[in-house]
């Protein structure tokens, strides 16, 4: 019986049980791809509690794990950045200009002045999303891509304070460690910041188990921000995972989507002995937000072949 | 035993839950003893007692718990007007209506209560006029006139009492009123149906402005539009009626089937029937304890206008102005349901009757591929049903009453490459017995024609509570019929399968299918008291199917090759 690890990206999300329904139903719809239908069990790495104080409301729409739904429902995050360090504020203004947002800092505004017009721009503006929702969404990756490769200690307002990469990367090896007792493939299928994630486990932590495929959708790996704090285990020319992805990496983007859309392609950035060799999908979403998990899942390319890495 | 009637009520569901009559029998017989010897019971616990066996049709058992409350003074409006349900439902007219007027007049001082019971009176007269002239044959034409006029004016005298409340009762008006001009049938005072329909749609959009719709309110609003002659808001409606999984369950669906077909008189033969009544009844197979029983002689028809309905909604939904809010609603949930429909009609090709030598139904068998189950079998179609309908082994005939192969005869109602025919076993190429496989691997003379392909499962569905499985049989006793119920999987090990079961008895040998309408197994059995699985104590109510991939196993082990070629 195959298995699939899923894990969330950014923003809020309702609580677990129901974000692994709506993944699983979004997959399903229109005669797509039912999991249980097959008899593949699933299990969804849940770390929205790990940044946000309560689950967000669960709304009945077809889009309910959509983070612009979520972002619209939040105030604005705060791009809580601790800038003591002068690399670290280095890095947070150039990913921060590469994202096409301002950050709440002196000193990083005119960082990101420094860089000129942002490169991005005007990709961004072909997409009708309003702009304060779209900055609402890049401050919130921005944030949740800082505090997990700075491993930063937060507290999301509950009394408990999380060391935010530690605390994540204990979840997530935990359900892999789950999903590896199960007997068919094992499958980790990743979204946006979840794809960091996942990489980051698959790749950088010891004791992670060996799975049999990666799925990373809207991703931002491309970004060389984030590549340079996945160093020294990524390199680009042996970037790829092989010590614990046996079978393939199939990574999915739309052009149109802004946090795999400044560099979506991953095959030249995650080589294999210098060989590309992650599988890189264009799944054409529609709509106002690219990035959405829902409409990613109802795509027929990613459906097969997701069927293809779970050998359904 | 304590009296708990929560526990009772709990008990009573999980019995609703897995249809198990039986113990939904005794449960109500205790209570109603229990009654009977002065214990009592508190009003709301009494109503969802009763509203948990009138939603699985157990209409004996209604009446009588109903009863038992009424005769105890434990009732009140409501019980009252369950009560009468269950004699509706039982075709016990006369009394219905005498439970019906004296809670009218017991309810005088409690509009809201007055009005339900004023409508049930209305809906008896309804049914009775709908039975008489749909039947056919020679109605009594005075009575069945003095019927609708009655069931128009109970509708109509609460609908005038306050148009913006009742909405329900205006729109049965409204469908009656404009049944009895189809019908030729003058009514006194009758209403303008097309006034009642404008009214109520100028309600629910003042409604709408300010909270979404109740999915009842949406039936009505459909039902509005056909008043109107408007086929396509209608079907508009509908679909967004459709899309509440949560109110809308199976016998939502069925009671607005049932409107739509006896009142409104829609056929599929013809628009909006012709989209409309495979809308609703995909929806209804989509939802949990969803059935559907058809006649052999309209399923091609209905196949046919099931596969032009999904296009034609597609366009009607792409066609209409996008109401605010309903951006789900146009999301084509709707359109694929009515593909996935119309792939399960598809699947009802494959489904033979057995006959015995009188020309009986005797058991139901499949037709597959034969290279489905053994790979050099290539595409020769076979035909698999239960040894317990067919064997070779004479021990099995003694033990069991199956039917000698040379003595079986098979027809196909639904597959019209074969219509008319009748086939003969040439060969039986395998059987296992009922205590193990239960299965009979048959060629058939003629060969059977060329069928679209269908695909086998390879894993079982999870059971998840969620999943289920549907059966394409001939229920005993129908013979005309094909019946397509969906079962909710309960569990299965390497050999079975089990999934609760609405069904009668009698499918044996019938495909079970997944959610996807892939092959899972062969039905072979089922009842109240089946051994739960995977060394789990107990029984339970449970239908019982062989794993497909279990008997491609043993196929393979048995070298049906060898024997089909010698």
């Amino acid at each position: 019986m195959a298995h699939v690890t899923f894990i969330h990206g950014i923003a809020n999300k309702p609580p677990q049980d129901q974000l692994l329904d709506l993944w699983l139903r979004s997959l399903a719809d229109g005669g797509g791809l039912d999991l249980g239908t097959e008899g593949v069990t699933s299990s969804m790495v849940y770390w929205a509690d790990v940044m946000y104080k309560d689950p967000a409301a669960e709304v009945e729409t077809e889009n309910a794990g959509d983070e612009a739904v979520a972002v619209q429902q939040d105030a604005a995050p705060e791009v809580n950045v601790d800038l003591g360090d002068a690399g670290e504020l280095a890095w947070t203004a150039s990913l921060a200009a590469k994202l096409a947002i301002p950050i709440a800092t002196d000193t990083a505004v005119e960082a990101v002045a420094d860089l000129g017009p942002s490169p991005v721009k005007e990709t961004l503006e072909r997409i009708p999303l309003p702009w304060f929702i779209k900055e609402r969404l890049m401050k919130v990756l921005l944030r949740d891509v800082h505090h997990y490769l700075f491993n930063v200690k937060y507290d999301p307002g509950r009394g408990t304070t999380y060391q935010v990469q530690d605390e994540i990367r204990g979840r997530m090896i935990k359900a892999l460690q789950e999903g590896a007792g199960k007997p068919g493939p094992h499958v980790v299928v990743s979204h946006s910041m979840g794809t960091v994630i996942a990489y980051d486990c698959l790749k950088r932590v010891a004791d992670a188990p060996k799975v049999a495929g990666l799925m990373t959708i809207g991703s931002p790996l491309g970004l060389d921000e984030i590549q340079d704090k996945l160093q020294p285990e990524w390199t680009r020319d042996n970037g790829f995972p092989f010590d614990r992805v046996s079978g393939g990496w199939v990574n999915v983007y739309d052009k149109l989507d802004p946090v795999a859309g400044f560099d979506p392609n991953l095959a030249n950035d995650y080589r294999k002995d210098k060989k590309n060799v992650v599988d890189d999908l264009n799944e054409q979403n529609y709509g106002s937000w690219r990035h959405d998990i829902s409409k990613y899942l109802r795509g027929e390319h990613l459906r097969e072949k997701l069927r293809g890495l779970l050998k359904l | 035993m304590s009296w708990d009637p929560q526990a009772s009520l709990k008990a009573i569901e999980t019995a609703a839950e897995s249809f198990n009559q039986e113990e939904a029998e005794r449960l109500s017989k205790d209570l109603v003893s229990g009654l009977e010897h002065g214990e009592t019971i508190e009003a709301a616990t009494a109503r969802k007692i009763l509203g948990a066996l009138r939603r699985k049709g157990w209409f004996v058992l209604l009446e009588k718990v109903a009863e038992a409350l009424c005769f105890t003074e434990q009732d009140d409006a409501q019980v009252r007007r369950q009560y009468a349900q269950a004699l509706i439902d039982q075709g016990k007219i006369p009394a219905a209506i005498y439970v019906i007027e004296s809670l009218i007049t017991r309810t005088a001082d409690d509009p809201a209560e007055n009005a339900e019971a004023r409508g049930l009176l209305g809906r008896i007269y309804k049914q009775l006029y709908v039975n008489a002239v749909n039947a056919g044959g020679s109605p009594n034409l005075a009575l069945s006139h003095l019927n609708l006029q009655r069931a128009v004016d109970a509708y109509l005298s609460v609908y005038r009492s306050d148009p913006a409340t009742h909405l329900w009762h205006g729109i049965n008006a409204a469908a009656l009123a404009a049944r009895a001009a189809r019908d030729g049938v003058a009514l006194n005072n009758g209403p303008d149906p097309a006034a009642i329909a404008r009214d109520i749609l100028a309600t629910l959009a003042a409604q709408e402005a300010k909270a979404p719709l109740y999915a009842w309110d949406l039936a009505t609003g459909a039902e509005a539009h056909l008043a109107l002659g408007d086929a396509t808001n209608a079907l508009l409606w509908i679909a967004r009626y459709v899309q509440d999984k949560k109110d809308v369950d199976a016998f939502e669906i069925a009671s607005t089937l049932r409107q739509l077909t006896e009142v409104w008189g829609l056929t599929l033969d013809k628009p909006p029937g012709a989209i409309l009544l495979p809308l609703l009844q995909s929806q209804l197979l989509d939802r949990r304890g969803g059935s559907i029983v058809f006649d052999r002689d309209k399923l091609a028809e209905l196949r046919q206008k099931t596969a032009e309905a999904a296009p034609a909604l597609e366009k009607a939904i792409d066609a209409a102005p996008p109401p605010k809010n309903y951006e789900k609603v146009l999301g084509k949930e709707g359109v694929v349901t009515l593909s996935w429909y119309k792939l399960g009609l598809d699947r009802a090709k494959v489904v033979a009757k057995v006959l015995n030598p009188a020309g009986d139904g005797f058991g139901t068998g499949f037709l597959i591929r034969g290279g489905d189950l053994v790979p050099a079998l290539g595409d020769e179609i076979l035909l698999l049903t239960n040894a317990h309908v067919t064997s070779s082994d004479p021990a099995v005939r003694t033990k069991y009453g199956s039917l000698d192969p040379d003595d079986a005869t098979i027809i196909f109602e639904a597959f019209e490459a074969a219509a008319g025919q009748e086939f003969k076993v040439k060969k039986l190429l395998w059987t296992s017995p009922p205590d193990e496989l239960d299965a009979s691997l048959l060629r058939i003379d003629p060969p059977a024609p060329s069928l679209q392909a269908y695909s086998l499962a390879k894993n079982l569905p999870l059971v998840d509570n969620i999943q289920k499985v549907y059966v394409i049989g001939h229920p005993g006793g129908r013979t005309l019929s094909i019946s397509l119920n969906d079962n909710l999987l309960l569990d299965y090990d390497d050999r079975l399968v089990h999934y609760r079961a609405p069904t009668e008895g009698g499918s044996s040998g019938s495909p079970v299918f997944n959610q996807s309408w892939q092959l899972i197994g062969l039905h072979h059995a089922g009842g109240t008291s089946m051994q739960r699985l995977n060394g789990k104590e107990g029984t339970y109510a449970a239908n019982e199917g062989i794993w497909i991939q279990r008997i491609i196993k043993a196929l393979g082990e048995a070298e049906v090759v060898e024997q089909h070629h010698a």
